[in-house]
């Protein structure tokens, strides 16, 4: 049972454009168990969607590159069909779709232009199912009707189009499209970020029942760690595609140690402790295209040192499941 | 939609007064004295005073302009010809099959061209399907029509001997007027097709597409050529009026009994009305015309025919996309 | 939001990172210029264009022959190192006619756009800077003047006042307007409710400094795009209506009309018909090439 869902073990990935390289994705390791969910947390740019868009075989093409690294999917190691062998690319494209919608349901960001303007979305959640079972194309709509339903949204709304829907809507229909398979894996990516406060409420319990009802594992993308603190059982903090923080939600909450995740839960307002201003990280994120050789955050880093500019820092277990990318915690650690 | 359909149709009388209008106050500006196209420059005074008042012309404007249209409305009765004094409608309507088949033969071939052309190159970009196209496109774009037909008629009928250099009898004669008047319609059609699938590909519904697990072929043209036709239909109309216009000078070219040799015939000969008809006829097609492209826009754009259930703003969407 | 990122903002951020960074360029116009200078098909047109005018200007230095020099022994000559191009049925070097073309085609096209822009320009921008009656008037008489396509407006008109390079000028002028101002419209509309005028509005600004400092310089775009594919298809109706009888008449060399008079010498004499044509696409050629490289340019985000 405790076989993992998802493994991504080491990944690699880089964009290939005609500046340069960039360096999306570094050495990202973890492990998502059946019915878990990993909240995968870190700033625009920090490398999420394009671990998101890597397991779905989705890269951007041409530039998107697996580098190194295994990502074994309910026991099945997927990274072998990632391969940029032109010979490959058919028999690769074929295994990938067989995975996606069915496997792997994706949620996007933006439901405003997820779906498509000119079908129903009716057809767009029958679509997906008629892909991946051999069913009518009646049974494949009272499917997606029944689907329409689960995530509240009345089935006779079936033929109208995505344009006479609100947002909050739309993304209820994506999730009804991402969970019509009753996929092993939901990938959420920043589902939340476009919509209303009230709305994510909504949304957010809306995935909760759901995640239950399907016993669905889910790796949750987001820059919010309210978002984390609500659904997620494990956490990732990601920063510059680097996991610099992770372990289970009572880790990384209750006994953060990176100073990112320290920096971040300082930038969060708070009711019970009056502030005058919100701690902002200062700086930005470092140029994927030209990352130091030394820890990323370093030049953003409150607690720098000048051992930090010599080494790149390892990923410490702290404590059982619980890791931290700092030189000055691993230092710590070696010192007990 | 029916009310729409209704409205845009209502549209059309202010149109094709606004048309009479335009040619009206042409005829009237033209320099000269319209009763020596009729009489010749030799006749007596009463002679050309007799002309004068059958045609009419002793009224003041606004009545001859009334007369005018009562009798465009009333009887369909566009004047008759200076020339050989045969109903300019009679002498046009049987020629105008011709111009019509002409213009929406090179319309549709430019379209099954420049189609699959402008999607190849978005899906395949920077590849030399691309590049070729792309190229060529440009080429197309920039070829005067009437030195590419003279130059098909050098190479295809003069030192080849293979196509007909004048008239229409029989398919063979078709091939040079339809390239000529098309040839900057599938550069142009191939380049807007192109640019709008690229935008379409990098949306975030073919990703979605693409993470239902859906063949990507099946992408491209399930979900991206419907939603990239939009712009091509909104040039489509333009496409229409550029063809006409390359009609008028193809048949001058090719010696093709249409409505443009008429008109340009007529323009030697001074005979306005002849020359008025045409135009007249010509653009009540071109109107119709626009009116039926109107309507495909939204029947494929679902957001469209929402919208003007409540407000009627197609036009002004549909407008600014067509203005390039 | 992406959308609010204007080129008037990237302007203001370069402004404040001159003191950070000083190797960035200075104005959106000068990066866009360094853009339209690193696309090469772009430099290739605007090269043909420099050499074009330069023809224009040095017509006299280059033609080898005079317009209406006449030589019937030579009459209807291949081309040959005497006449570059041959020579006509009454034996005038092709190559000078051609050479003296660039005189005609080129400040024809420009002005007839110019004219066109300014008439159709002024339409435009009161239709959208007034909007709601004023626009709907000014755009359904536009809607009523583009349902006769352009080319037979421009018959239409060219027939009725005759042939001449004025006559031709105004025909094609007013039959291009109303799509002008469409354009013009269209661009400054789009500016108009974006949410940097909005925020200069917020400040206060006036009406006119609305429309000429935030609106105009990001509106100037499109237009001057469309300027440049304007001018060719000024161009290419010049020498149809030329070549039709209804523009500038023989014996002036324009590229139209000359092959409007080489007409019957087509299974003869071909050469006349080739030249003239090739120099008119040319020119088309070279100002789609820099129109393409403009647009691309003045608006990264399309490529």
């Amino acid at each position: 049972m405790n076989e993992p869902i998802l493994r991504i073990e080491d990944l690699v990935v880089h964009y290939e454009t005609r500046t340069g390289v960039a360096e999306a994705v570094n050495n990202v390791s973890l492990e998502i168990l059946p019915g878990e969910t990993l909240g995968l947390v870190g700033e625009t740019g920090a490398g999420k969607t394009t671990i998101a868009l890597t397991i779905m075989g989705l890269l951007p093409q041409p530039g998107g590159h697996v580098i190194q690294g295994k990502i074994t999917l309910d026991g099945e190691e997927i990274t072998r069909y990632m391969t940029n062998n032109r010979r490959q690319s058919n028999k690769n494209d074929k295994y990938f779709r067989k995975i996606r919608g069915n496997k792997v349901g994706m949620i996007f960001q933006d439901p405003m232009s997820a779906l498509n303007p000119v079908y129903t979305v009716g057809e767009q959640i029958a679509e997906v199912i008629r892909l991946h079972n051999k069913v009518s194309r009646a049974e494949a709509n009272k499917k997606a009707v029944d689907m329409m339903e689960l995530v509240g949204i009345p089935g006779e709304r079936f033929k109208n189009y995505p344009h006479e829907f609100s947002g909050g809507m739309k993304q209820r229909i994506v999730i009804a499209m991402a969970l019509a398979c009753s996929p092993r894996l939901l990938i959420a990516d920043e589902p939340t970020t476009a919509l209303d406060v009230t709305i994510q409420a909504q949304v957010l319990e809306l995935m909760r029942g759901l995640r239950k009802e399907f016993n669905t594992a889910m790796l949750m993308i987001t820059h919010d760690l309210g978002v984390v603190a609500d659904i997620c059982d494990k956490c990732a903090v990601i920063y510059a595609g680097q996991i610099v923080e992770y372990g289970t939600l009572e880790h990384v909450f209750n006994n953060p140690k990176h100073p990112y995740t320290l920096a971040l839960f300082a930038a969060l307002p708070s009711l019970d402790t009056e502030v005058e201003r919100l701690q902002a990280i200062e700086g930005l994120m470092s140029d994927p295209m030209d990352l130091p050789e030394y820890c990323s955050f370093y030049d953003r880093c409150n607690h720098r040192c000048d051992a930090c500019k010599n080494c790149d820092p390892a990923l410490t277990e702290v404590e059982p499941g619980h890791f931290v990318r700092c030189l000055r915690i691993s230092s710590e650690e070696e010192e007990k | 939609m029916l009310n729409y359909i209704i409205k845009r149709l209502l549209w059309m009388i202010p149109v094709i007064l606004g048309v009479l209008l335009i040619v009206f106050v042409l005829s009237v500006i033209t320099p000269g004295d319209p009763v020596d196209n009729v009489v010749g420059p030799d006749a007596t005074v009463e002679a050309r005073e007799a002309a004068r008042e059958e045609m009419g012309l002793n009224d003041p404007v606004y009545v001859r302009f009334g007369k005018y249209v009562w009798g465009v409305v009333t009887r369909g009765d566009l004047g008759k010809s200076y020339t050989n004094h045969q109903p300019v409608v009679k002498e046009i309507m049987h020629r105008f099959p011709v111009t019509l088949k002409l213009t929406l033969a090179s319309v549709t071939v430019a379209l099954l061209i420049a189609l699959p052309l402008g999607v190849l190159s978005a899906v395949y970009q920077y590849s030399w399907v691309d590049n070729v196209t792309m190229a060529s496109a440009l080429f197309f774009v920039s070829i005067p029509q009437f030195w590419f037909a003279l130059m098909l008629l050098l190479i295809f009928s003069v030192k080849l001997q293979l196509l007909p250099a004048s008239g229409i009898n029989g398919i063979a004669s078709w091939i040079l007027p339809v390239a000529m008047i098309g040839v900057g319609n599938v550069g142009n059609l191939a380049r807007v097709t192109r640019s709008s699938m690229l935008e379409v590909i990098r949306q975030d519904y073919i990703r979605t597409a693409r993470a239902k697990g859906q063949k990507k072929s099946v992408v491209i043209f399930k979900h991206g050529l419907r939603n990239a036709l939009m712009p091509v239909i909104a040039n489509v109309g333009n496409t229409i009026g550029v063809s006409l216009g390359g009609a008028v000078v193809a048949e001058s070219i090719f010696s093709i009994p249409g409505v443009g040799q008429f008109m340009l015939n007529a323009i030697n000969s001074r005979d306005w009305p002849s020359v008025q008809g045409g135009i007249v006829i010509l653009a009540i097609t071109f109107s119709v015309v626009m009116l039926l492209v109107d309507i495909v826009y939204t029947i494929v754009d679902p957001r469209l025919k929402t919208e003007f259930q409540s407000r009627n703003k197609i036009r002004r969407h549909k407008k600014e996309g067509a203005a390039v | 939001m992406a959308k609010m990122y204007t080129p008037a903002m990237a302007k203001l951020d370069k402004k404040r990172s001159r003191s950070r960074s000083a190797q960035r360029p200075s104005s959106p116009a000068r990066e866009a210029w360094i853009r339209l200078k690193r696309n090469r098909l772009a430099v290739v047109g605007m090269v043909i264009l420099a050499i074009l005018i330069l023809t224009a200007i040095f017509a006299d230095v280059i033609a080898p022959y005079g317009i209406d020099e006449q030589n019937y022994t030579d009459a209807l000559q291949g081309p040959s190192l005497h006449h570059l191009f041959g020579t006509d049925n009454y034996g005038r070097d092709i190559f000078s006619r051609v050479v003296y073309g660039t005189r005609i085609s080129l400040p024809i096209g420009l002005i007839c756009v110019f004219i066109a822009y300014l008439f159709g320009g002024v339409l435009g921008a009161l239709a959208a800077f007034y909007g709601g009656k004023a626009d709907m008037i000014i755009m359904r008489i536009l809607d009523i003047f583009q349902s006769i396509p352009p080319m037979l407006m421009a018959i239409a008109i060219a027939a009725s006042l005759g042939t001449g390079v004025v006559n031709l000028v105004i025909a094609i002028s007013v039959s291009t307007m109303p799509a002008r101002a469409r354009i013009v419209r269209a661009a400054i509309l789009s500016v108009k409710n974006s949410d940097y005028v909005e925020s200069a509005r917020c400040i206060g600004a006036g009406s006119r400094r609305q429309l000429l400092k935030y609106m105009l310089p990001n509106a100037l775009g499109p237009i001057l795009t469309n300027i440049t594919f304007s001018i060719a298809t000024a161009i290419l109706t010049v020498s149809s209506m030329s070549y039709l009888g209804l523009g500038i008449a023989a014996p002036t060399p324009e590229w139209g009309s000359m092959l409007s008079a080489g007409r019957s010498f087509i299974r003869t004499a071909p050469h006349i018909l080739i030249f003239p044509g090739a120099a008119i696409m040319i020119t088309v050629l070279a100002l789609n090439l820099f129109g393409d490289g403009l647009r691309d340019a003045l608006d990264p985000r399309l490529k």
